[in-house]
C-alpha cells in the first residue's frame, strides 16, 4: 500500500513538472506570437505613410520609418526597459508595493551588463524576459511609428531618428511605468486603467508628435497666405488604405500582449489578467475589438464616405475602446467607437484650422481619440477596481482625467522640448530646396517609380 | 570570448550562457549607433546641401 502511494505521488509529481511546463512553453509562446503581429504594425504603418506621401517623397519617408523601428529596438534594450521598471513610483526611483519596481529591481534584471545581462539574453531557465521584452519593444515602436506619420516630407532624418529614440525608449515607457505597472503611482493612487495603452501609447506618442510639428512647421504650399489650408494629397490611396488594414491585423498581437498569462510565477492568478493584475479574457477582447472597429468605420463613413478616413476610423474605433476593452459591453463598446469615428474629421479639421499641418491625422486618430477613450472609462466604469486585492484604488473620471493630463504633458514636453534642441542645431527641417525638389532626390540612391503611375479616373463629388 | 563553461557539454548550462563578455558587446553596440547617427547626419547635410546648390 504504501508502495502504491510512494508510486501515486512520484506519479503526480511528475504530472505536474509536466504540466507546469506546457503552461510556460505555452506563456512564452503566446507573447512571442505577439511580436510578429505587431510587426505587421509597422509593415502598415510603412505602407500608411508612403501613400500618404507625394510621389517625390515616397522613399524617404519609406526610409524614415524603417530607421525608427531599427533604433527604437536597440535603444529600448540599451536603457528604455530599465525605464519601465525604474520608474513607477515616480522620480524616486524607489520600490513600490509589489516590490517589482525602483532601481534596484531595475538594475537586477534590465541592464545589458553585470549580473542583470542573465535576464536580457539567452537564458535556459528563462523563458519570460526575452519575450515580454520583446512585446514591449514593439510597442516602443508603435510609438515611433504613430509620431512618424504626422511629420512627413519635410522632416530630416537623423534629426527624426533622435526623436524616435527619445518617444520610444524614454516618453512613453515613463507613462507606462506611472500608469501601465501595478506599482505605477497613478495607478496606486488615481486608479487609472488603462489597459490597450489609449492614453500611455496612442495620446503620448500623438502629443509628443504635436510638440514637434510645433517647431517643425507645416510643408510648403499646405496653408495659403490667409490662413486657409491646401489638401496636399498622397499619391496611392490604396496603398495608405491597406497600409491602416495591416494596422489593425497587427493591432490584434498588440491588444493580446495586453494581457498577462496565467499559471506562471510571475503571473497574477491562474488565468487571464489585464497588466494590473485585474481578471480578463481574450474572449472580451474578441467581443470589443470587433465591434470598436465596425462602430470606428461606420462613425467615420457617416461624416465622410472618404476611405481613408473610414480605415482611420476603425484605427480610431480601436483606440476609444483600447482603455476598456477588457470591462466594456459589446454594444457598449460599439456606440463609444462610433462617436470616435463620427468626431474624428471635424477635430482633424480643427488641428487644421490651427495652422498645424499633421499630414495624416496622427494627433488626431491617437491624441484625441486616446483621451477621449481614457475619459469614456471614467464615466462608463467608474467605480470598477483597478487593480486586484482589497481596498484598492477604484477606476473615476477624476482619475482618467488626471492620467490623461499626465499623459499629454509627457508627450508634449518631451516632444516640443527635443525638436527645439534639434531645431537649434539645425538637424530638424530640410532645407527649402530639397524640399521643392522632393527629399528622394535629395537623399535616396534609387527611384520609387522609374516608369511612373497613371492617374485614375475622376473622384466624385 | 567562446565557451566558457570547461567542458563542452550543455549538461552544465543551468542558466545564461553567451560567448564574450555581454558588457563590453554592449558599450560596442551602443557606441556603434552612436557612431551611425553621427556619420548619417553629416551625410544627410552633405546631400541636402548639394540640392540647396543647384
Amino acid at each position: 500500500m504504501e508502495e502504491q502511494i510512494a508510486e501515486l505521488t512520484a506519479k503526480i509529481a511528475e504530472l505536474e513538472a509536466s504540466a507546469g511546463m506546457t503552461n510556460t512553453m505555452f506563456a512564452e509562446t503566446y507573447y512571442y506570437l505577439t511580436i510578429p503581429l505587431m510587426v505587421l504594425i509597422h509593415a502598415g504603418f510603412l505602407a500608411y505613410e508612403m501613400g500618404a506621401t507625394r510621389m517625390k517623397n515616397v522613399l524617404s519617408s519609406g526610409v524614415k520609418n524603417l530607421l525608427a523601428f531599427a533604433f527604437v529596438l536597440p535603444t529600448f534594450w540599451f536603457f528604455g526597459w530599465w525605464v519601465y521598471w525604474g520608474f513607477p513610483t515616480g522620480f524616486s526611483l524607489s520600490a513600490g508595493p509589489n516590490g517589482i519596481s525602483g532601481a534596484e529591481y531595475a538594475n537586477a534584471i534590465a541592464w545589458g551588463w553585470g549580473e542583470s545581462a542573465q535576464y536580457m539574453g539567452p537564458n535556459v531557465a528563462d523563458n519570460a524576459s526575452g519575450v515580454f521584452w520583446g512585446a514591449f519593444a514593439l510597442f516602443s515602436a508603435t510609438t515611433a511609428s504613430i509620431m512618424s506619420g504626422a511629420l512627413i516630407e519635410r522632416i530630416q532624418t537623423v534629426g527624426f531618428t533622435i526623436l524616435a529614440i527619445i518617444l520610444g525608449s524614454f516618453s512613453w515607457v515613463l507613462a507606462a511605468a506611472w500608469g501601465w505597472h501595478a506599482d505605477g503611482w497613478l495607478v496606486q493612487d488615481w486608479g487609472v486603467h488603462d489597459f490597450g495603452a489609449a492614453g500611455l501609447v496612442h495620446a503620448v506618442a500623438a502629443f509628443f508628435a504635436l510638440g514637434v510639428l510645433i517647431n517643425l512647421g507645416p510643408r510648403i504650399g499646405k496653408f495659403n497666405a490667409d490662413g486657409t489650408a491646401n489638401d496636399l494629397t498622397g499619391h496611392n490611396m490604396p496603398f495608405t488604405v491597406t497600409g491602416l488594414m495591416l494596422i489593425i491585423v497587427g493591432f490584434w498581437g498588440f491588444l493580446m500582449a495586453c494581457l498577462i498569462v496565467g499559471g506562471e510565477a510571475w503571473s497574477w492568478a491562474a488565468g487571464f489578467t489585464t497588466i494590473y493584475g485585474t481578471p480578463s479574457t481574450l474572449s472580451a477582447l474578441a467581443f470589443n475589438i470587433l465591434m470598436a472597429t465596425a462602430g470606428g468605420i461606420i462613425g467615420a463613413w457617416v461624416m465622410t464616405r472618404d476611405p481613408f478616413w473610414m480605415m482611420s476610423g476603425a484605427l480610431a474605433g480601436i483606440i476609444s475602446g483600447a482603455s476598456g476593452l477588457d470591462l466594456y459591453f459589446p454594444a457598449q463598446v460599439f456606440v463609444i467607437a462610433l462617436g470616435a469615428g463620427i468626431i474624428l474629421k471635424p477635430a482633424a479639421q480643427m488641428l487644421e484650422n490651427m495652422g498645424i499641418d499633421d499630414a495624416v491625422g496622427a494627433v488626431t486618430v491617437h491624441g484625441t481619440i486616446g483621451i477621449y477613450g481614457m475619459l469614456a472609462l471614467g464615466i462608463f466604469a467608474s467605480g470598477y477596481p483597478a487593480l486586484s486585492g482589497e481596498g484598492v484604488a477604484t477606476i473615476s473620471f477624476v482619475g482618467q482625467l488626471v492620467g490623461s493630463i499626465v499623459f499629454i504633458l509627457i508627450g508634449l514636453i518631451t516632444g516640443y522640448g527635443a525638436s527645439l534642441i534639434l531645431k537649434m542645431l539645425g538637424m530638424l527641417r530640410v532645407p527649402e530646396a530639397a524640399e521643392i525638389a522632393g527629399l528622394d532626390t535629395a537623399k535616396i540612391p534609387v527611384q520609387a517609380y522609374p516608369e511612373g503611375i497613371p492617374a485614375s479616373a475622376p473622384a466624385s463629388n | 570570448m567562446g565557451w566558457n563553461f570547461g567542458a563542452a557539454d550543455w549538461s552544465v548550462v543551468e542558466g545564461a550562457s553567451f560567448p564574450g563578455a555581454p558588457g563590453t558587446w554592449t558599450v560596442v553596440a551602443a557606441v556603434a549607433c552612436v557612431v551611425v547617427l553621427i556619420m548619417g547626419n553629416m551625410s544627410e547635410k552633405k546631400h541636402l546641401n548639394a540640392v540647396k546648390k543647384k
